[in-house]
């Protein structure tokens, strides 16, 4: 079919029988090549799972969200239209990975906040609110901005990219975990919801849509050099993260959550020329201390002092070094 | 065939909105238009392109690439409502993805960005920071082993090289921005006034003019638009070749010559602008299979 008979279609009737079929061919080839238990929420791909994903796209993403317009804006061709009508329903079906993945994060943080005896709950409408032993504040929905920013903050927390392999993989090891729900709770004092939660979730996975549909299998795990080379880089990590200024600490942070240098300048009150002469010794003294270890070294030494700056922000350095 | 009655429910929400600003290949675009362009010879797939700079001269814009992916904006990019684009979708302006287009290369102005949204849009692309952004950013790219954004973002990034690629080749080339003389008008002034030896004499260089000899001879006629003669004298394309075609067409001389100007033009750049003394107007073609446009304005026009 050519674009000027597709465009006509949905010039008089938005989506009609020919734009439809073509949806569901693109859907139906493009679904098969990813197992149904994870995306079709379903055991295999057949009619009823691709007509269920062909909604999808049609109702939350082309016409609830406009993109057919997008299409028939920028495509000149119909392979074009075609190309770009794929790349919606990659998102889609990244966007229920994703879903998958907070809802199983949701379940699991319920079961670590009742345990936590730091957290204590409350009720909310009909919402159990968790927050901080102490936190005074009255429980408060958090709003948008607050949830980019206490996102931004748990981002540099190291994460296990899905694979194919399970509908519902482990994330984010335990320490990590317990890490990332108290910078949250510290972030919002009036307490969270776990509706709060999946909100704050959603926005860390940003970046696995849609490139989380390229993910063929779990992420192997490097061969370690054993307990030796482990506590080895434990020892840098923990020398490192004792020499820095809290300045210091703002600076590591800030680099790997990925903000501009103009906005961690702000954070410490200094101009940009000076952040950058700064960084730059901080990360010279760094790296002087981390020379001689392999790249699989260097982010086992990264990951764990992104972590342990947070840490140490929330309080818990103390009980956690000690 | 029926339609399912999910679908029959959410056309049934659809409220058409937008494209005030729609206009299909724009002679003139400006700084905050929202455009959408493809590269020279449609041989790869349009991008839509928010429009930071533009210089109507050279017929050349600053494009920052624009999706629908919201997901792939960064801390110094910028998420826009349809009321801050005219677009009917939300949009993101990739900041750190910008390069040079061609006008030609425009298939269609859709939407506009606010004046704020501008303003914002152009202080990320310096590197600073805008208060009308903080509430419309991306999330922030973290380096590449952390962060599955980098290789759709690369995948954009070289889409638009190959979209920018002949305008970042010729862009800086030095008298692109100076007009031809139509041939026609030319011809009308070396009968008028300017004396035949001094024409004879330039035809007869290889190389170069004497732009002052001429600027005397032809008195208040614009600076400017004396490099037509050069392009006439000597031009770019092999001259053998343009008088072989000329004898193999039913073309008058004047016709001829006409099209040795934009064959010239097209040399250095995708437009050629033509001042003569006939009516202005604007023409938008393929040459072999490249785009291309003729501007023509009327001497004191």
């Amino acid at each position: 079919m050519k674009l000027s008979e597709m465009r006509r279609e949905y010039e008089s009737d938005i989506i009609g029988p020919l734009l439809l079929q073509e949806i569901r061919a693109v859907c139906s080839a493009r679904a098969r090549k990813y197992p149904p238990s994870i995306y079709g929420l379903s055991s295999e791909w057949d009619e009823e799972a691709v007509d269920d994903l062909v909604q999808d796209v049609v109702v939350k993403r082309l016409i609830g969200e406009r993109q057919i317009d997008y299409l028939f804006d920028v495509a000149r061709t119909a392979s074009d239209w075609r190309a770009l009508l794929d790349r919606q329903v990659r998102i889609t079906l990244a966007r229920r990975r994703v879903r998958t993945v907070v809802d199983n994060l949701i379940d699991r943080a319920k079961r670590v906040l009742r345990k936590d005896d730091q957290v204590i709950t409350s009720k909310f409408s009909r919402w159990t609110v968790y927050s901080l032993r102490g936190a005074h504040n009255a429980y408060q929905p958090l709003e948008d901005q607050q949830v980019r920013r206490v996102a931004e903050r748990v981002r540099v927390i190291p994460k296990k990219a899905p694979g194919l392999a399970k509908r519902a993989p482990s994330i984010y090891a335990k320490r990590e975990f317990e890490v990332l729900l108290h910078v949250v709770l510290q972030e919002a004092p009036g307490g969270i919801t776990v509706r709060d939660l999946g909100r704050i979730l959603e926005y860390v996975f940003t970046d696995w849509v849609p490139a989380v549909l390229e993910l063929s299998e779990e992420i192997p795990q490097p061969v370690t050099g054993g307990p030796d080379e482990a506590s080895h880089i434990r020892e840098i990590a923990d020398s490192i993260i004792a020499d820095l200024s809290k300045e210091d600490a703002t600076i590591i942070s800030g680099r790997l959550a990925g903000l501009p240098d103009v906005e961690i300048a702000r954070l410490l009150d200094i101009s940009r020329p000076t952040l950058i002469k700064r960084s730059n010794a901080l990360f010279d003294r760094i790296r002087s201390m981390t020379e001689g270890l392999d790249q699989f070294g260097q982010d086992t030494l990264i990951d764990h002092i992104s972590t342990a700056v947070l840490e140490r922000s929330i309080g818990k350095w103390n009980n956690l070094v000690g | 065939m029926e339609q399912p009655s999910w679908l029959r429910a959410a056309k049934a929400q659809w409220e058409q909105t937008g494209y005030q600003w729609h206009e299909p290949e724009p002679v003139d675009i400006i700084q905050g238009d929202i455009v959408v362009a493809g590269d020279m010879d449609f041989s790869s797939p349009n991008r839509m392109l928010a429009v930071l700079g533009s210089d109507p001269d050279r017929r050349c814009f600053l494009g920052a690439l624009v999706t629908d992916e919201i997901s792939l904006a960064a801390a110094g990019d910028l998420i826009l409502e349809p009321h801050e684009t005219d677009l009917p979708y939300r949009v993101a302006i990739l900041t750190g993805l910008v390069r040079f287009l061609w006008f030609v290369q425009i298939d269609k102005r859709v939407g506009a960005m606010t004046e704020e949204a501008l303003r914002a849009a152009l202080a990320l692309y310096a590197g600073s920071e805008h208060e009308f952004q903080y509430n419309r950013r991306g999330m922030p790219l973290q380096y590449e082993e952390w962060d599955m954004r980098w290789a759709d973002l690369e995948a954009e990034a070289q889409l638009l090289r190959i979209l920018s690629k002949d305008c970042a080749e010729r862009r800086e080339n030095d008298d692109i921005d100076l007009p031809y003389i139509d041939p026609k008008l030319l011809d009308d002034l070396a009968r008028v006034e300017f004396p035949v030896e001094i024409y004879d004499e330039l035809v007869t260089k290889s190389q170069g003019f004497a732009p002052s000899c001429i600027e005397q001879q032809l008195g208040s006629l614009n600076i400017s638009i004396l490099r037509a003669y050069s392009a006439l004298l000597s031009p770019k394309n092999s001259s053998n070749d343009l008088i072989s075609k000329h004898i193999r067409t039913e073309e008058t001389q004047e016709e001829w010559l006409l099209r040795c100007t934009k064959e010239d033009g097209l040399a250095s750049a995708p437009f050629v602008k033509i001042v003569g003394n006939g009516v202005p107007g604007y023409e938008r073609l393929r040459n072999g299979g490249r785009r291309v446009e003729y501007l023509y304005e009327a001497v004191g026009g």
